[in-house]
């Protein structure tokens, strides 16, 4: 107390003179130019894209068609996608899949769409070569592509990842391929998560120009996949010690529902659709 | 009223795409400034509408026909500016997916539909609605303004053939792009416009305009509550409906091919030959030439276009509204 009464005292300006004159100066640091455009464009965007895996295992509001049906329909769809001739056919499953498109988010829309197209610019890339040879329906594959892309898009959109997995086990898919499947996706977006924050507090930490910046990338890289194999030894300890065998059994309780009666229509509606457009009905409308 | 490749020369086209640059780009930073962001997707269903209009071709004596475009309706729901870049990119669609415009002639479709249309329209609503207030006198401004605002479309576009063979001939004396001069194009354009397409307009006009303050008050007043469902079940009805718009089957006036051409008797005869950059200029071929598809019937096929075009457009303007939004919440 008697210390501050004393500075109270003091005249103005006399505590000030004691302060280091570096200190009263004002500090014009200007950071250099570092080269992290490479990191925030490549790594950062790509482990973000990998978060959003993360988004889609939680699951949503409970649909109408169940996870197995939508399952097994676009597995059928992309079947006939792939055998079509006719660009009728296509064109149908387009006008389909722009209907459903119309009812979805701009922010949606954007994610489905955007790795689609890039999907169809990439097959026509390689398809354009053929275009030398004469080849007419040159962008009928990507085509193909663009909407095969879409379709599980909006599938894997549209239903949470745990409901995948349940349908594909009552398909009596193998266990092991299941497994893979299951565990690659909840681990992208997990190790995309460390990734980021390591990334993340590597930035935070490198005030002004870094030179080293690359060189700490090695090193993120190998401590998210040392994390990776601590996870995975992690997880299936756990999941044995849950009982699991390796087996992704699924109680089959077929109770007839009257949706079913929808499914058998729907899926003969595309047959039909799909017979009809190929020409193979051709004999029985006249 | 979309005129093809080839009727237009290239130097001709050129000037109203140096026309429509300046044009667009301030359109959408009007809208940019001026449209909440959470309209900017019904600028797409503005779009949709004025595509599923265009589908329906009305038979005009004479043997042609001629369609309705909307414009009017979209400006006064959303504004001009608004209005504009709907339908230019209805036409982009119309004209890459479908043929039904040119390629290099989109400019000039556009300035006639997109920009004199919907601006026209939407002043003399304007106008005629300050000295007119009240309810009828709404209504009568909406049906005046989509009239004349149509037939001053169809005027410039009439202009713009008409110049043609006065400009652009080869030494037999034979035009070489629209061979019709002013005095044919502009009464044979008005006139399918006076009659026919301009009444469809002004009906369709304020028969939306009318649904859509009922069912959906909030896209044009900010403060009201916004419904999109009663909206997109009469896009639905129109597509259902479009096919009628084939019960018209001659070909609208100045939008022939090139093998119809040498046999139209605007002139009073046959005019018997082929304008040479008709018969050998550019070309481009659609996805749909026509709105048809191969394989099914005509009418399916344009349930199928017009679906196809519809969507297109509602989800264009959808993916442009979440992009302006995000980039508004991260500035």
């Amino acid at each position: 107390m008697e210390r501050i009464k004393q500075l109270k005292h003091c005249p103005a300006g006399q505590g000030r003179n004691k302060m280091p004159a570096w200190l009263l100066q004002k500090d014009y640091y200007q950071p250099g130019h570092s080269t992290e455009n490479f990191l925030n464009k490549t790594l950062l965007s790509i482990i973000a894209k990998m978060i959003i895996f993360r988004e889609n295992a939680i699951g949503s509001k409970k649909s109408f068609v169940s996870a197995s049906f939508k399952f097994f329909f676009v597995l059928l769809l992309i079947f006939l996608i792939s055998l079509a001739r006719s660009l009728l056919f296509l064109l149908i499953v387009l006008a389909v899949v722009l209907i459903y498109l119309c009812f979805l988010s701009g922010h949606r829309l954007l994610a489905i769409l955007k790795p689609a197209l890039a999907a169809a610019l990439f097959c026509l890339l390689i398809m354009l070569p053929a275009a030398f040879w004469g080849m007419s329906s040159l962008w009928v594959l990507p085509f193909k592509v663009f909407l095969t892309t879409v379709i599980v898009a909006l599938l894997a959109y549209n239903t949470p990842f745990y409901l995948l997995t349940k349908a594909m086990g009552g398909m009596h898919i193998p266990g092991l391929f299941i497994m893979a499947i299951d565990i690659a996706v909840r681990y992208i977006a997990l190790l995309g998560n460390t990734a980021y924050d390591l990334l993340i507090a590597l930035k935070l930490r490198s005030v002004g120009k870094n030179k080293r910046k690359y060189q700490s990338l090695g090193g993120i890289m190998g401590m998210t996949f040392i994390k990776s194999q601590e996870y995975a030894a992690e997880t299936y300890n756990a999941m044995l010690c849950r009982c699991f065998t390796g087996e992704y059994h699924v109680a089959q309780h077929h109770h007839f529902q009257k949706k079913h009666v929808l499914y058998v229509l729907v899926t003969l509606f595309l047959l039909i659709i799909f017979l009809y457009t190929e020409g193979y009905l051709a004999t029985w409308f006249h | 009223m979309h005129i093809p490749d080839n009727y237009l020369s290239p130097s001709t086209c050129g000037v109203f795409a140096v026309a429509m640059l300046p044009l667009w780009y301030y359109s959408i930073k009007k809208v940019k400034e001026e449209l909440p962001k959470d309209k900017i997707p019904l600028i797409g269903v503005g779009a949709a509408f004025s595509f599923l209009m265009m589908m329906f071709n009305l038979p005009i004596p004479g043997g042609t026909t001629a369609h309705a475009v909307g414009g009017t309706l979209i400006a006064i729901l959303l504004g001009p500016y608004a209005a504009c870049i709907a339908i230019s990119v209805a036409l982009l669609i119309q004209a890459v997916v479908f043929g039904d415009g040119g390629l290099l002639a989109f400019a000039a479709n556009a300035f006639n539909m997109a920009f004199i249309l919907p601006f026209t329209g939407y002043y003399i609503f304007r106008l005629i609605k300050n000295i007119w207030p009240s309810a009828l006198g709404n209504k009568i401004a909406i049906l005046i303004g989509a009239y004349i605002g149509i037939n001053m479309a169809a005027l410039f576009a009439a202009v713009e053939f008409g110049i043609q063979p006065l400009l652009f001939t080869d030494a037999a004396g034979h035009a070489l792009y629209c061979p019709y001069p002013l005095n044919v194009s502009v009464p044979a354009m008005l006139m399918a416009h006076l009659l026919i397409a301009g009444i469809a307009e002004a009906v369709f006009t304020l028969a939306i305009y009318e649904f859509i303050i009922k069912v959906s008050p909030g896209i044009v007043h900010n403060s009201k509550k916004m419904k999109l469902n009663p909206i997109f079940a009469l896009i639905l009805v129109l597509i259902l409906a479009s096919p009628l718009g084939l019960l018209a089957s001659g070909t609208a006036w100045g939008e022939w091919g090139a093998d119809e051409i040498a046999a139209d008797n605007s002139l009073g005869m046959m005019l018997g030959y082929i304008p040479d950059k008709m018969a050998n200029g550019f070309s481009y071929d659609a996805l749909f030439p026509d709105y048809a598809v191969s394989g099914i019937p005509d009418a399916a096929g344009y349930i199928l276009s017009a679906v196809i075009g519809t969507a297109l457009l509602i989800i264009i303007f959808k993916i442009i509204g979440s992009m302006l939004g995000g980039a508004n919440k991260t500035a």
